[in-house]
């Protein structure tokens, strides 16, 4: 009995989670004219290619827009690890006077609403002379990433045996080097899985990159988005886009899945 | 090779003294173990004296050098980790040749070293291993590696032994000892098991509640404990404590009447005796016990091969004997109990001190 409930969950959870994505593929693949007749006509017959096509050759700005937000999301990711990595180490191990309270902050600020700091960042940015530009999106996204990445890897820190930072210093370590050399090497699931997530959070990034950005700059986001004109919108164009936005996306969730798994896990259970 | 000296040592962490006005004098060379239970502040001792916890008070020295501003490395130290802490991402090799790479020393240098180190502690076989897969055993010996390397000028070892079964601790124990015989290196040894204490340090200091209770060779804490504490601590099966008055026996001889007996005293000793409330103990091979008398009975029998422990009961007293070889007694079996005069302790009951006969 229990176990079928159990079951039961599980399916409407999948089909909750994968049918979007399902749907999202199949329109990829139908041309637009079966998609707006109604209702669609998703004959097998119909399948075609000519979206992903026309995407990558007559519109190339999805090219563009893929490296763009490869860009902004490698940035995001790796000042997201060399800020927090520090921070989260200091904050787990280091006498920081109000180390609680820091972390309260930390978190608090990651809950402001995107749409109060988003003028105000604007201006400042425009008084820097630095709209438009990918270190923009890279340090605004940092206001989100960072708060997190500090807790995913304070928790994994924590979880290191202080023993072995006392060995390395009776082996002549100093402070500097024992993080390098100790503890980042063995933190590297931890790395893995706040490096992905902040990469994740910044290719997804929609709202931000809209407001801070004008005709340099287009993330993947604002290229799908343009898909949706004021006429009509080119759903099967628009979905084939999203699908190809997520491939980087899965294949570094796939590649790295066992690191993020034991990244998260240690984080969160301590000892 | 250097002496140690702590000289009035104290921590504290917040308001509560982890360890408070320690002295301890360490030869050049000396084998010395901190004992204690946990949280009687021996791994706090042996922090402060490797600089990995700064004193609040006091002095150390090592090899007359004052070193309470220096960093562990700088103190020319070595230290054995309770939980080992080999570094998981390194190799045995390179966990041994960790401290020389740090120094920037030549390639040629470190491996040469390291291959010395290793064949020292047989561990040749297993050099491009990582921690995870060796035993517990070989962990410690990669451990003990890190240290040698070093050549420092004192040994530092924390509860090296504490995750290992019994058997390969007995072995550790004997690794150790042939290894300072060897090497002659000044060397402290924290541990909370008074058996590996006995075995293996030319002097053991007992610890109880951040002070150092008594400082002496293994021989004069087991046969001349200062306090009951020690006495109670050191030695296996524990030392019985005998609550009594002293008394005026029938021949005229003084006598120690606990509850339904009474054992005679020295004359010598009694004299010492005659102000306060005392208590008596003695070490458990010091017992007879005559199956042809009366007085007392048996209650448990625990043979363990080249020795019987016999606990016996009697009116008011209980104590626990240790017979040798396989002493064949069964519960319930009535006894006379004998004690040796000359091996009798007794304790000021409110001081525990020893009263010295």
């Amino acid at each position: 009995m229990g176990r079928w409930t159990t079951r039961f969950g599980l399916a409407v959870f999948v089909v909750l989670a994968l049918g979007p994505i399902a749907w999202g593929v199949v329109t990829s693949l139908m041309p637009t004219k079966a998609l707006t007749r109604s209702p669609p006509d998703l004959a097998l017959s119909n399948l075609t290619l000519s979206n992903y096509v026309e995407v990558l050759t007559t519109r190339g700005n999805l090219v563009d827009a893929l490296i763009d937000s490869a860009i902004v999301a490698t940035l995001t990711a790796s000042m997201s690890l060399a800020l927090g990595s520090a921070a989260a180490y200091a904050l787990a191990r280091l006498r920081v006077p109000g180390a609680n309270r820091i972390l309260l902050a930390v978190l608090a600020i990651q809950m402001f609403p995107g749409i109060v700091i988003a003028i105000p960042l604007f201006l400042v940015y425009s008084q820097l002379r630095i709209v438009d530009t990918y270190p923009a999106l890279a340090i605004t996204y940092l206001s989100f990433t960072l708060p997190v990445v500090i807790w995913i890897l304070k928790g994994f820190f924590e979880a290191i045996p202080p023993q072995l930072e006392r060995a390395a210093a009776v082996d002549g370590a100093s402070a500097f080097q024992t993080f390098r050399m100790v503890i980042l090497p063995i933190s590297l699931p931890a790395l893995f899985a706040a490096g992905i997530f902040a990469f994740i959070e910044a290719w997804n990034e929609f709202f931000f990159a809209i407001i801070l950005t004008r005709v340099q700059i287009k993330t993947v986001p604002m290229a799908i988005a343009e898909f949706s004109g004021q006429y009509q919108t080119l759903y099967g164009q628009m979905l084939a886009a999203a699908v190809l936005a997520s491939i980087p996306v899965v294949v570094l969730a796939i590649v790295f899945r066992r690191f993020i798994l034991q990244g998260f896990v240690e984080g969160a259970v301590k000892g | 090779m250097a002496d140690v000296q702590l000289i009035g040592v104290s921590k504290r962490f917040g308001s509560v003294f982890a360890c408070a006005d320690v002295n301890l004098e360490i030869a050049d060379g000396e084998f010395v173990t901190l004992l204690g239970p946990s949280g009687c502040g021996k791994t706090t001792t042996l922090n402060l004296l490797a600089g990995l916890e700064d004193v609040s008070g006091g002095e150390v020295r090592i090899g007359g050098r004052v070193v309470n501003e220096l960093g562990p490395f700088e103190r020319d130290i070595a230290m054995v980790f309770q939980n080992y802490a080999l570094y998981p991402h390194m190799t045995v090799a390179e966990n041994i040749g960790f401290t020389l790479r740090l120094r920037k020393r030549p390639k040629g240098e470190i491996s040469a070293r390291v291959t010395q180190v290793a064949a020292t502690l047989e561990l040749e076989h297993l050099l491009d291993r990582l921690p995870r897969e060796l035993s517990g055993g070989q962990q410690q010996r990669v451990a003990l590696g890190r240290a040698l390397i070093r050549e420092p000028a004192v040994f530092l070892f924390d509860e090296p032994f504490s995750n290992l079964d019994a058997a390969l601790r007995v072995r550790m124990r004997t690794e150790i000892k042939e290894l300072h015989q060897r090497l002659r290196v000044t060397s402290v040894f924290v541990t909370h098991d008074q058996e590996e204490a006995m075995s293996i340090s030319d002097r053991i200091a007992i610890m109880r509640a951040g002070r150092v209770e008594q400082v002496g060779t293994p021989d004069e804490v087991y046969a001349r404990p200062d306090s009951a504490y020690v006495a109670r601590f050191i030695g296996s099966p524990q030392m019985d404590l005998l609550a009594g008055d002293l008394v005026t026996t029938l021949d005229g001889g003084m006598g120690f009447r606990v509850g339904g007996l009474t054992f005679p005293v020295p004359a010598g000793t009694a004299s010492r005796l005659a102000a306060g409330d005392v208590d008596m103990a003695i070490r458990p091979e010091h017992i007879t016990l005559d199956p042809a008398g009366t007085g007392a009975a048996v209650r448990v029998v625990q043979p363990l091969g080249p020795m019987t422990t016999v606990s016996v009961a009697w009116d008011g007293g209980l104590l626990t004997a240790r017979l040798p070889g396989m002493a064949h007694m069964a519960p319930g079996q009535p006894v006379s109990v004998g004690l040796d005069p000359d091996h009798l302790l007794f304790f000021d009951r409110t001081s525990g001190r020893r009263i010295h006969p």
